[in-house]
């Protein structure tokens, strides 16, 4: 008997090994999820909550027992108190940008070059990368690939993790544009004086070159025709007319925070994000003056300084919410880290920020800052049925255990290569 | 011709004696001879024999380079030269026992491109180009008398200099900073030897560490030893030879920092050798741990200079300790002195020769007693060099000292003149003007501020209304003034003026050619003068005793101590059979001493209420890299005799942290640049202790070793693709090679030892080498191995070469396919000490899986998580939760892999990893189930010491604030003040992370 259904299984696994799941198929028959704690996303617990949805969108979501499909051709799952949440965001990554960090042939993220703002991500994504699904399957099921090197780098584009290929991924193309700030003060830890010097020169040559970038962009943009095209330029406009989203990179200085927003300001660019790290609490009040949104990055890190608290990390979205900041939670850069995203606002929750605050970080803030929130980022009516049921907490590693998970109301498949090769080796030494 | 016995000779025969010594009667004269004998006769001035005798109003004589008399006011013998110096000062000439005066720079070739394996210096010398024992300062020495003049204006008259290049530098030459030829200067051509952890020039591969420094240093000194006894069976090595022949002479070595100088007389201390360290100025930072190191420390003057804090966003960029330093520095030399340790000082490190007597003045302003200065200067660096005629100004002495026209210590005070081997070099000095100061300008009708000299110079400014300048061109001296001022409308007035006493006279000539009488006079000293006053008021340091360290936020003046006490009601994760129990936990002289329910202690044991919370032990990181300066020696494929424990750094605040997130100990492993990397130093997060106060004791010995694309060089660029092994398969016979060759020393060592020793005499022995007796060790399974390793293949390969050899893999590190061999490592015995979830970084670890903890688990294979990060290590227990997330590990067994097995892994277990009655007590009280995303450490003790706990944390975190607030204030005062006008800019130094590829040194 035994020997059967490990053969059985041996069939099934090696049909599936190695082999990236296949993405759904559209929703045909409405879903009720029922007897769970829902946490919308923007604040909402519903303790034995339900939520039905159709065609990929919610039709209801709210307390238990008041809701009626209109039709009966319906499934129904008890949830038996798990939790469901909305499907997280996880912004500025390189997941399925790269598939082997190390191997130069798999690096897709990195162009040559110092002002590039015609690239696309999106079509450099691979969406049948080995690394998308042991992300979603943590609960992870948008995400924002975006291009890494040169001052300005390029488009990103948000994604959502269940797809055949790029074009049927996206949830919104060309999001907006990424620029890694000249950070002047700063030098790296390897450098002597003379490096100093030169890396400060160079770094100043290259915002003036940034601001003749900047400049001649607007004016591009502003002359409306052109006898002779130039791709950089046009693609900037998008940042002019308010179509898209300038992102920031300015990893820990405060100093180049401000410098960096007074920089975008002055063009006139009307979506402003800083990706900023650990030390934009000392800013916090200048961001929220500036109605400049922040993707906190870098939760995973040391504090700056020997004399910073040792929690100054985790505590920094408990600071920044009570300073009225906007801002989201990011999992550093990278590609295979990002499944650990639900745990670094678990972290946020151990050091001050509310939990339902912290749910927020990671879904319906994120998709602010993306532009997609209209659709994404919350469980509300209307809305598309992104989510996920976790069995416990799925901020904590204890109780994060994903059973289902929804995108646009597609039941998509949770397994990854991971999966199989632990089930292969734990039949090689008949343990569970 | 060595000093000291001519002291004891009479006046009489010295000068016989001098005459012959000082003859060069070799050296053909182009012209009539000219030998003169003159015999000088220095009158008034106070005598500074020694640093506890001085004579006022004395007399010294001298004739050709000798003292024949120093001692009270005496005639001046018939026929000489007599010179009245009332109230000048003269010293012994001070002694600078680290330089490079006269020698050629050290030429860095080319940069090669790719590996260099082997020496390339053109003789017969060390394999190693940093060995160059051979060098003689001496025979390369070129006397430079421009140079010297600058050096004598700062006291200095004598130097040891050589060539100070590479980890043995050979010999070095003390030479007087003679006017005349090379030879002239010498005093003693191979006066010390020198020693340092810089391989220099050398492009060599090995050593590229300061592990691989210190590694060499200590063979070298094996293989000099052997070389003696072996020298005739050996081929001829320049460099050991001279170590040889060198061995009695004063050792000097250059240690840079601190840390540095305890490493290095580590080292000294197997070898019996009692260096001189030259310093770097932050030696009071760790006075505990330097007392009674070597011969003493030579210290620099080179102090911090200020930060521009003026924009409170860029001044973030400095840290605490650099704003303690900047404060601090200049008592270097005072707590130095305190504490016993014998001081000396160098010209070296200053940006400008001329900052070295202010610099000099500041640490005897900051407490250095003046004795204590002199010393420093003079008969501390003579005795280390045992010399007994310089370094004072004893009859007989060589005639080498100089004349100040006030005590040194003085803040106005030059040195007018040097002599040196009884010749006088006159300096150039800038004098402070005497006539410097604020005066009224009074000609016509006119009355205007007027501002002579500043600190130093001899400009003359004028000010219309008190505040506005007026143009003003001229300059004044102490007798005599001319000037010019311009006025926008008027045209140009002329000054021309003499002294009168306090004031200045004389006569103008205005643009139409009229002129009369003006008056400059003296109203006040300048400003600055006032500002002097009051900087030098005696400056408030802590007592030594209050020093911090680590030296920065969280220090401590002294460990805590281990407290009695007991932690009631808390939710103990025993980790032994009992499991998870809600018990008490007594802990008394830093042990558990009892575990149970409801225990009674006397009302003296502190109580803890634990009640709600979990108490756990505290949690072992298996692979980690913090807490060292240096991890990888990456310069040969085999680095077996590289040790961490030379280079742990105690003031690596990533203990402090890590204390807060739960971890109490860690293997501070090498790095996985070669197969076969360092020996492991294993410590205890004993935070405030040293370096060698961190380590466990009597802990197992433990080496690192590497396999996979690190060691092959894979992701290391296409220049290396050189150095042995490139793959997998050359891995294995780097494990073959090293251990077959193991076996046969081995083998060579038992048939010598069983030599008669009549025939030991003749016979070769065998070379002690450090490598290989690492590999020994491990053959014999004295030295425990954690392998890196990411491969089934690999890890397979390296346990079937261990039971080849007969012996055990101990624990497989990262181990990120360990599931697939999970059988046959159980069967073998190795451990795996894994990552939780990392992959797919290396095209190695794309089958990685974070399952992969929890698989071994349930095979049988003793399972640790470990983070190989400063940042993860201190969040170890989220990192083990997922081995219940990933692979529905219980509980208690996901707890253990952070705790009791890298514990049996490290082969501890029989005092760490459980909370049992008789273990070491390291624990953790827990604000939540530990291996939740909620918990917090809010207790961490160490020995049963409290080494972190919240409320602790807080009041660091406040006083770290007051203190940062209190010298930012001191900064922005002192901006702008004297000799610090320009601020240095705060620069922030992006974050550097150490982990197992990391290379080259680091202190932060």
């Amino acid at each position: 008997m035994i020997r059967c259904l490990v053969l059985i299984f041996l069939l099934c696994a090696g049909s599936l090994f190695s082999q990236v799941p296949s993405p759904a198929a559209p929703q045909t028959k409405g879903i009720l999820l029922k007897n769970a704690t829902i946490h919308n996303g923007r604040g909402v617990v519903f303790e034995k909550g339900e939520i039905y949805f159709e065609n990929g969108k919610i039709i209801y979501v709210g307390e238990g027992g008041k809701f009626e499909p209109e039709t009966s051709d319906f499934s129904e799952i008890d949830l038996q108190g798990s939790h469901i949440y909305p499907g997280f965001i996880a912004l500025d990554n390189t997941l399925g940008l790269t598939e082997i960090g190390a191997v130069r042939a798999s690096r897709d993220h990195s162009e040559v070059g110092e002002f590039n703002s015609s690239l696309r991500s999106i079509i450099a994504y691979n969406s049948d990368s080995d690394v998308i699904p042991t992300v979603r399957s943590n609960g992870v099921l948008i995400s924002q690939p975006s291009p890494s090197s040169g001052t300005v780098c390029g488009q990103s584009s948000i994604v959502q993790l269940d797809a055949w290929n790029w074009e049927d991924a996206i949830v919104k193309e060309g999001d907006g544009i990424f620029l890694n700030y000249p950070d002047i003060n700063s030098y790296g830890w390897w450098m002597d004086e003379k490096q100093k010097a030169e890396s400060k020169k160079r770094k100043l040559k290259n915002l003036e070159k940034l601001e003749k970038f900047f400049s001649d962009s607007r004016a591009y943009y502003e002359e409306g025709s052109h006898k002779k095209e130039n791709l950089s330029l046009k693609a900037m406009g998008g940042l002019f007319s308010g179509d898209k989203t300038l992102y920031i990179r300015v990893d820990d200085s405060p100093k180049a925070m401000i410098d960096a927003v007074q920089f975008a300001q002055k063009f006139g660019i009307k979506k402003i994000a800083i990706r900023g790290g650990k030390n934009a609490y000392v800013v916090a009040d200048f961001l929220k003056e500036s109605n400049v949104s922040l993707i906190l990055s870098k939760m995973h890190s040391n504090p700056s300084r020997n004399e910073d608290d040792v929690d100054a990390i985790f505590k920094q979205p408990a600071m920044l919410k009570k300073a009225g900041v906007d801002f989201c939670i990011c999992y550093d850069r990278g590609y295979t880290g990002q499944r650990n995203l639900p745990f670094v606002a678990g972290s946020a929750v151990a050091y001050g920020l509310s939990y339902e605050d912290a749910i927020s970080a990671i879904s319906y803030d994120a998709a602010k800052i993306a532009g997609i929130e209209k659709n994404y980022g919350s469980l509300e009516e209307g809305k598309s049925a992104t989510l996920f049921v976790s069995t416990g907490d799925a901020l904590d590693m204890l109780g994060n255990n994903v059973t289902h998970a929804f995108i646009d109301g597609r039941s998509i498949d949770l397994n990854n290569k991971q999966k199989e090769l632990a089930r292969k080796f734990s039949e090689k030494y008949g343990i569970e | 011709m060595s000093g000291g016995r001519h002291f004891f000779f009479s006046v009489f025969f010295l000068l016989f004696l001098s005459n012959l010594v000082f003859g060069q009667e070799n050296i053909p004269k182009n012209g009539v001879k000219d030998d003169r004998n003159i015999t000088y006769v220095i009158q008034g001035a106070t005598l500074h024999i020694s640093p506890s005798q001085s004579i006022e109003n004395g007399t010294l004589i001298l004739k050709n380079d000798r003292i024949i008399y120093s001692g009270q006011a005496k005639a001046a013998p018939k026929g000489s030269v007599e010179r009245a110096f009332e109230g000048a000062h003269i010293y012994p000439s001070f002694i600078d026992l680290y330089s490079s005066f006269g020698m050629p720079k050290a030429e860095k070739g080319k940069p090669s491109r790719g590996p260099q394996m082997e020496g390339t210096r053109r003789g017969p010398y060390n394999w190693n180009d940093a060995i160059r024992a051979d060098q003689q300062a001496f025979a390369v020495f070129g006397n430079d008398p421009k140079g010297s003049e600058k050096i004598l204006s700062t006291g200095f008259g004598i130097v040891l200099t050589s060539q100070n290049d590479g980890i043995a530098r050979g010999t070095a030459a003390l030479v007087a900073l003679d006017p005349g030829s090379s030879n002239e200067c010498i005093i003693t051509p191979e006066a010390a030897e020198g020693f340092s952890l810089d391989k220099g020039s050398s492009k060599q591969d090995y050593p590229n560490s300061l592990l691989g420094s210190i590694a060499l240093l200590r063979q070298t000194f094996y293989d000099a030893k052997w070389y003696q006894a072996n020298k005739k069976n050996l081929d001829f090595d320049a460099s050991l030879e001279a170590l040889n022949t060198n061995s009695s002479l004063p050792k000097v070595f250059r240690a840079k920092g601190k840390h540095n100088i305890y490493r290095a007389n580590n080292v000294g201390k197997e070898f019996g050798i009692d260096f001189l360290f030259v310093g770097s100025g932050n030696e009071y930072q760790m006075l505990r741990d330097l007392k009674g190191a070597g011969k003493g420390i030579v210290l620099p003057l080179d102090y911090p200079k200020a930060f521009d804090l003026n924009d409170p966003l860029t001044a973030r960029n400095t840290s605490l300790t650099e704003l303690m330093h900047w404060e601090l520095a200049p008592a270097n030399a005072f707590y130095l002195d305190q504490a016993g340790i014998s001081i000396m000082f160098t010209l070296e490190g200053l940006e400008k020769q001329s900052d070295f007597l202010p610099a000099l003045r500041k640490a005897v302003e900051y407490g250095l007693p003046r004795s204590s200065a002199l010393k420093a200067l003079t008969t501390a660096p003579a005795s280390f060099l045992n010399q007994k005629d310089i370094g004072n100004l004893k009859q007989g002495s060589r005639a080498n000292f100089f004349i100040s026209n006030g005590d040194l210590f003085d803040s106005k005070t030059i040195i007018n003149e040097h002599w040196i081997n009884g010749k006088r070099k006159t300096l150039k000095q800038v004098l402070e003007l005497e006539m410097a100061g604020e005066y009224r300008l009074k000609y016509g009708s006119r009355d205007l501020k007027t501002l002579l000299g500043e600190k130093g110079k001899n400009g003359v400014q004028c000010f219309q209304n008190d505040t506005t300048k007026v143009s003003t061109k001229g300059s004044f001296d102490d007798n005599s003034i001319s000037f010019s001022i311009e006025f926008k409308e008027e045209g140009l007035f002329r000054f021309s003026g003499w002294k009168a006493e306090k004031d200045f006279k004389g006569n103008f000539l205005g643009p139409d050619g009229s002129g009369g009488d003006f008056t400059l006079s003296w109203t006040k000293e300048i400003d600055q003068k006032e500002k002097e006053a009051k900087e030098g008021k005696k400056p408030v340091i802590p007592s030594a005793e209050d020093l911090p360290f680590p030296f920065g936020p969280y220090g401590l003046t002294s460990m805590p101590i281990q407290e009695e006490f007991l932690i009631s009601g808390a939710t103990v994760w025993t980790n032994t059979e009992q499991g998870k129990v809600e018990a008490d936990v007594w802990v008394k002289d830093g042990k558990i001493y009892k575990v149970g329910k409801d225990l009674e202690a006397p009302g003296s044991v502190m109580r803890i209420d634990g009640k709600g919370k979990h108490l756990t032990s505290g949690i072992i990181d298996e692979h980690s890299h913090i807490a060292l300066s240096s991890v990888n020696e990456g310069g040969q494929n085999s680095s077996a005799e590289v040790r961490m424990e030379d280079v742990v750094f105690p003031e690596s605040i990533a203990m402090y942290r890590q204390l807060s997130g739960g971890v109490t100990a860690a293997q501070l492993l090498h790095g996985s640049a070669n197969p076969v990397g360092g020996q492991s130093a294993i410590i205890k997060f004993r935070w405030g202790s040293s370096a060698n106060g961190l380590l466990i004791n009597d802990a197992d010995p433990f080496i690192k070793f590497a396999l996979g694309e690190n060691v092959k060089q894979s992701n290391w660029g296409d220049l290396n693709t050189v150095r042995y092994p490139q793959t997998r398969m050359g891995v294995e016979q780097v494990y073959e090679d090293l251990f077959t060759r193991a076996g046969e020393y081995e083998n060579e060592w038992k048939s010598h030892n069983s030599l008669s020793s009549k025939s030991k005499r003749t016979a070769l022995a065998p070379r002690k080498d450090l490598e290989l007796e690492a590999i020994l060790e491990i053959k014999n399974s004295k030295r425990f191995i954690t392998c890196h390793s990411y491969v089934q293949s690999e890890i397979n390969m390296l346990m079937k070469v261990a039971e080849r050899y007969g012996f055990r893999i101990n624990t497989f590190t990262h181990i990120l396919e360990g599931y697939k061999v999970a059988d046959i490592m159980k069967e073998h015995g190795a451990g795996g000490s894994t990552f939780s979830d990392w992959w797919a970084y290396k095209f190695e670890v794309k089958d990685a899986i974070p399952y992969n903890s929890a698989i071994m688990d349930k095979v049988g294979v003793t399972v640790a998580v470990n983070s190989d990060d400063s940042e993860m290590a201190r969040r170890l227990n989220q990192e083990a939760a997922k081995a219940v997330k990933y692979g529905g590990v219980s509980e208690e067994n996901a707890w253990k892999m952070i705790t009791l097995n890298p514990a049996k892994l490290l082969h501890l277990d029989d005092r760490m990893g459980m909370v049992k009655e008789g273990y070491d007590a390291d624990l953790v009280l827990w604000n939540n189930n530990p291996l939740s995303i909620y918990a917090r450490a809010e207790k961490t003790y160490v020995d049963g010491r409290c080494m972190y706990s919240e409320e602790i944390d807080i009041e660091n975190r406040a006083k770290i604030q007051a203190e940062r607030t209190r010298l930012v204030q001191e900064m922005l005062k002192k901006k702008g003040g004297s000799g610090e006008k320009k601020g240095r800019k705060p620069e922030r130094k992006e974050e550097r992370i150490i982990d197992c590829e990391s290379v080259g040194n680091f202190d932060f």
